[in-house]
């Protein structure tokens, strides 16, 4: 009797798994990752925003802003770990958590790029340098949120 | 068909018209697909494309400083072309847990048996057996 129960429970245990956890197309939401994505993002968009209001105009800002820049890609590069471990059960979940992983270092580059613009020769105000970071970033904050409820 | 030796596009608007145009004229079925979740990304391409077209021409910027933020709006937009694809796949996963929740449901309501825990998740209720 015990070993039918077992065998029992281990059958409703397997179904558990194909009806309940299958992240057959994307991974499922991850709120800490989420949490950390997002926290970055915001810091991505106070760069911006202090870019545009013309406070790294001038390239001798950038050695005082290095450690911002540094603070950013050391979350980002946190949360892309954190991306990278996500569970999955088929190629085309892999391939979705892949691409979140990609759209967060997408986000890290672009602020690579700011960060290269700015040393180089400033960051002009209103000369549409700062769109790109956003735009990269805001799609690596919505990839991780996309499976929330 | 766009004539690209007389382009001469002065306003955010008309930009995105043609970069429509053109995206569409590569892959209709594409475009269609797609455009809510281009639709925004393209403007904001648009409107920093205007930007820095301006910039360089007041001599605001020079033209290596013009080049890597164009080369940086590549990139962006390379990634929101991935996010395209992304976002197909995260539709999917949404109506498989979809059709499921409703099953698990169904299947718990009746038996207490909860075969998709991470869908199905009852608040303290007794499940009717």
């Amino acid at each position: 009797m015990k070993l039918v129960r077992a065998i029992s429970a281990m059958g409703a245990a397997g179904l558990a798994l194909t009806l309940g956890g299958c992240a057959l197309f994307a991974p499922p939401y991850d709120a800490t990752l989420d949490q950390k994505t997002t926290a970055a993002y915001e810091s991505v968009a106070k760069l911006a925003a202090q870019a545009e209001m013309g406070l790294y105009q001038d390239k001798a800002t950038y050695d005082a802003t290095v450690n911002t820049y540094a603070d950013i890609q050391g979350a980002l590069a946190v949360a892309a770990v954190r991306a990278a471990t996500a569970p999955t059960a088929g190629k085309r979940a892999a391939q979705a958590r892949d691409m979140t992983v990609g759209f967060i270092k997408g986000c890290s580059a672009q602020v690579s790029g700011l960060a290269a613009l700015h040393k180089a020769y400033g960051v002009a105000p209103g000369t549409g340098a700062t769109q790109a970071m956003m735009v990269g970033c805001d799609q690596a904050a919505k990839a991780v949120g996309a499976m929330k409820n | 068909m766009v004539d690209f030796a007389s382009l001469n596009i002065d306003n955010v608007d008309d930009l995105v018209s043609t970069l429509e145009d053109e995206l569409g004229g590569v892959s209709t079925q594409w475009w269609n697909a797609n455009k809510s979740v281009v639709a925004g990304y393209l403007r904001s391409l648009a409107e920093a494309t205007m930007q820095t077209r301006l910039a360089l021409a007041n001599h605001q910027i020079p033209a290596e400083a013009a080049d890597m933020i164009m080369r940086n709006q590549q990139l962006a937009f390379n990634q929101t072309l991935q996010f395209t694809k992304f976002m197909t796949l995260v539709l999917a996963q949404q109506l498989l847990d979809a059709a499921f929740r409703v099953i698990g449901w169904v299947i718990y309501n009746k038996t207490g048996v909860n075969l998709a825990p991470s869908l199905v998740q009852p608040t303290g209720g007794t499940a009717m057996a």
